[in-house]
């Protein structure tokens, strides 16, 4: 059967993280992060509407993710003060090794809003970056308004 | 009494005006006889006539099932066109009797025993409602609405919201179907087409789906699934809460099922139960393919895949079931509920872990001595023998290392190897492969060969192989292994050269090329000895693998990609004449004939796939397609030839899983010969075996034995459903996996 197919060797016949190339992926997603978060930085700082966030997080991150306190750690961390948390430090949930070879942030809204649209471009092995196409432009400060509210 | 062709067909149409519409039922049931006397019948069957309001009844099932026996046993069979029936050859116990069909509801349950003759009142579906709670998934899976064919390719979330790894319709469709949610189970049955109460309360449908995917140990599975598809708008997962929220306002199928026609309607079906409701099988044994005759009248044994050691066994003879622990060699040897965690309860088995099976065991093939070869982990997959590295005595080792550990829940899956069990001695023994293991396939030759496929992509992509007479003399498995990976004769030279082109590397025009595709089903061709696979990456691809004079060192690949209007595959098989079969997601059955190729198969761009389109042949499955699609909507799972005329429909006739369609699809004369599983609704097959156990016997002799093979057997029509096809509504009514046995006789009434 290839249910498995996807996490973290290949997902839908894509080739993805080979150990042979994960020190380079480090690299690059450190440099990524940085050209990223740079470059969503104004438009993550105007507010979203918290509504309409929660609306587009359950089309598309509710999946993977849980936002209320005490809620179980899904496929993805339960989010529950997410905003201006210490990246990587969901209490019992199990990271990838990219993830944890990366980050050394804080989750600021410049720095989430970019992960939320680009995680491909931040973290490329990461768990979420091996499937989910990111949240649009036009979701993003709605989303982190809603979670902003998550505390 | 015998109809005429026309008459036949009258009858015929009857039934599907009939099916469609209980208003127009009227004139449907005045094209039919309106009396019929019972046929006369030995002391082990029950016969009758079905009646309705409108006359006989043709074309309906008759259902009589027992509770005595330990097991689900039932047994159905079709009435004819006046609407007589005979249910042959019952075991001694009471039966529950009743009539379903396409058109009507239910009958009420007539208790009786063998030997009696009944009439009985078929009840015609007060509306089309009623009618469609009976349709197999498939027309309710058919309401289901696709992105349309102009929104792709993906330009993203910021473009048209679908991802842009999707550049056609036909590669969303592929993971909608079968290499997606159907790969474990159907869409559009009851358990799917609504949502469980015990889920919770939910502020948008939306909300309601997300959660149901995060239920039980496939959570991680699901969401790795659904969360690629997924956009702004919210993509497959809002298309599926759609979907529900029309069927639960009311919205039902605008196709009904056409009743059976023709041989359709010689089919008898025996049906056990085995296991549990928390379990499932993958796939069955029943004796050895390249000799149907092997374990006549002996165990059948189910392959439970990662949900438990315990691998189910049902003694047909005497409708008794049981179960046999299949042992690891290395006690570290670690479960896969360490990587299948349950983070949210199920509606079914709430926080319970229940896939916890160490042992893996995929597929099975049975040798002619009736011992049985399985695909099963035995140790840890990191903990590869050194024999399978580059200082190895192996040959495959010297040419083709494969100590890498493997890396990713994908390559542990299928670090299987390879485990042996004697029925008779009733002991296991191991066999450690450098090579996981997946489906299986017996050579015709002197060795025994047993052939593997692995389902791996990328570098662990290879064909392995046992000698099992040399492992059965000697005990020593690592000596009697072997594997390649697939070389491409790219550089036209018609033999297999040192070096060659890595994948993803510029291509040396002087090299040959391997490629990644690892196949999933596997077959042996009788023609040639060749050994062909299906690879599952979109649209699909077979491979066809000649082991030349010395293999590994002789062993060169050809691979043919599935051309349009096909994609979307998983098993294959090959009849005598050495054309290959495979059911497609694209709602075909397709044929390769490699004897209609025009060119050179081999030469430079022969690793692209794109040879020999004048090879495939493609023939459309039945069934309605999805909102926005134009072919069925037929998820077909696996595909198996029935080389020996077991059946009964022809030697070599190809039969797909119908896996959203209750049913086998058999091809016979180009055309669909539907073998509908009407009770419970929800068969689900992934594997076929054929059998004779007496071949002076006729018909009664010999029969298919298919498992119902879903990841959910809690989604199939449970013991006395509260409503049609639903779960059972108790822990005790849920359905455990079935085994159902498909005899064909020449005419409805035979016994």
């Amino acid at each position: 059967m290839t249910i498995f197919r996807g996490r973290p060797k290949t997902l839908f016949g894509r080739t993805v993280e080979r150990a042979s190339i994960r020190l380079l992926a480090r690299l690059l997603a450190a440099v990524c992060a940085a050209c990223v978060i740079g470059a969503s930085s104004a438009a993550a700082q105007s507010a979203g509407n918290a509504e309409k966030g929660r609306a587009a997080f359950v089309k598309q991150c509710a999946l993977c993710h849980t936002v209320g306190k005490d809620e179980p750690n899904l496929f993805g961390p339960n989010l529950h003060g997410i905003v201006g948390r210490k990246a990587g430090t969901a209490p019992g949930y199990r990271y990838s090794p990219a993830f944890q070879a990366t980050v050394s942030w804080d989750w600021s809204p410049d720095v989430l809003g970019a992960w939320i649209t680009q995680p491909r471009a931040m973290i490329p092995g990461s768990f979420m970056a091996l499937f989910f196409q990111g949240a649009s432009d036009r979701d993003r400060d709605d989303i982190l308004a809603y979670l902003a509210t998550q505390k | 009494m015998r109809l005429g062709i026309r008459s036949t067909l009258a009858v015929a149409l009857g039934a599907l005006i009939a099916a469609v519409s209980p208003v127009a039922r009227q004139s449907a049931a005045i094209a039919q006889p309106t009396t019929a006397v019972a046929p006369a019948i030995g002391a082990n069957d029950i016969a009758g006539v079905v009646t309705s309001r409108f006359g006989p009844e043709a074309g309906v099932w008759v259902i009589a099932a027992a509770k005595d026996f330990g097991t689900r046993y039932a047994k159905i069979v079709v009435t004819d066109d006046s609407g007589r029936f005979v249910i042959p050859d019952l075991p001694k116990a009471r039966y529950d009797v009743w009539v379903r069909g396409y058109g009507l509801v239910d009958s009420p349950k007539t208790e009786t025993a063998p030997g009696n003759t009944l009439s009985l009142q078929a009840v015609v579906a007060p509306a089309r409602a009623a009618a469609a709670q009976y349709y197999p998934a498939i027309y309710w899976f058919s309401l289901l609405k696709v992105p349309e064919e102009s929104r792709f390719p993906g330009t993203g979330p910021n473009g048209n919201g679908i991802p842009p790894f999707f550049k056609t319709q036909a590669q969303w469709l592929d993971l909608v179907k079968t290499n997606g949610c159907v790969t474990c189970h159907q869409l559009g049955n009851y358990a799917t087409r609504t949502i469980p109460p015990a889920l919770g309360h939910f502020d948008s449908s939306i909300e309601a789906w997300a959660r149901r995917l995060q239920s039980g140990p496939a959570d991680t599975i699901m969401s790795i699934l659904m969360g690629g598809m997924l956009g702004p708008d919210g993509g497959h997962l809002a298309a599926l809460a759609d979907w529900t929220d029309r069927i639960a306002h009311g919205e039902i199928p605008s196709a009904a099922p056409p009743r059976p026609v023709g041989l359709e309607r010689n089919l008898v079906l025996t049906e056990w139960d085995w296991l549990s409701p928390k379990s499932y099988i993958h796939d069955l044994i029943a004796t050895d393919k390249r000799n149907p005759a092997v374990n006549a009248n002996g165990l059948l044994f189910g392959t439970t895949e990662v949900s438990t050691d315990d691998i189910p066994t049902l003694d047909p003879v005497h409708n008794a079931k049981g179960l046999i622990h299949v042992p690891v060699r290395d006690p570290q040897t670690p479960s896969f509920a360490m990587v299948s965690p349950v983070n949210r309860p199920s509606p079914y088995f709430g926080m319970e872990q229940t896939w916890n099976s160490h042992t893996n065991v995929h597929s099975a093939a049975m040798d002619s001595k009736g011992r049985i070869f399985f695909a099963a982990q035995m140790r840890s997959p990191n903990d590869q023998p050194s024999y399978c590295g580059p200082n190895s005595p192996l040959r495959s080792a010297q040419l083709y290392p494969l100590d890498a550990k493997p890396n990713g829940l994908a390559e542990i899956q299928n670090s299987r190897q390879v485990t042996v069990y004697d029925p008779t001695t009733q002991k296991f023994s191991f066999i450690d492969t450098c090579f996981g293991t997946h489906h299986v396939a017996f050579a015709e030759d002197a060795h025994n060969t047993l052939w593997f496929s692995n389902n791996s992509m990328g570098k662990r992509a290879v064909v392995g192989w046992i000698d099992t007479e040399k492992f059965l003399e000697t005990g020593d498995g690592a000596a009697s292994q072997g594997w390649t990976p697939f070389i491409v004769d790219t550089n036209g030279n018609d033999k297999r050269d040192e070096g060659y082109n890595e994948p993803g590397q510029p291509v040396d025009p002087n090299k040959d090329t391997r490629v990644p595709y690892g196949i999933y089903g596997i077959a042996w061709n009788p023609v040639d000895g060749s050994i062909w696979g299906s690879s599952t990456p979109f649209p699909g691809y077979i491979l066809r693998i000649d082991p030349g004079s010395n293999p590994p060192d002789t062993a060169l690949t050809e691979i043919y990609r599935v051309p349009m209007p096909g994609y979307g595959i998983r098993g294959m098989d090959i009849d005598r004449s050495g054309v290959v079969w495979v059911p497609l997601d694209s709602g075909h059955i397709a044929s390769f004939d490699r004897r209609k190729c025009k060119g050179p198969l081999n030469g430079p761009g022969a690793e692209q796939g794109n040879k020999c389109p004048e090879g495939w042949t493609f023939y459309p499955l039945p069934g309605p397609p999805l909102q926005g699609d134009s072919e069925s909507a037929e998820s077909p799972y696996y595909l198996w030839v029935d080389q020996h005329n077991v059946l009964g429909l022809g030697a070599n006739t190809p039969i797909a899983t119908g896996n959203e369609s209750d049913s086998l699809h058999a091809l016979v004369d180009g055309h669909i010969v539907e073998l509908r599983v009407p009770y419970p609704m929800g068969f689900f097959a992934k594997a076929i075996d054929g059998r004779i156990d007496d071949p002076d016997a006729g018909w009664k002799g010999r029969g298919l034995w298919v498992g119902s093979g879903n990841r959910t057997p809690a989604h199939i029509e449970g013991i006395d459903a509260p409503v049609p096809g639903a779960p059972g509504a108790t822990a005790a009514m849920l359905s455990s996996p079935l085994v159902v046995r498909f005899q064909l006789r020449p005419n409805p009434l035979a016994h």
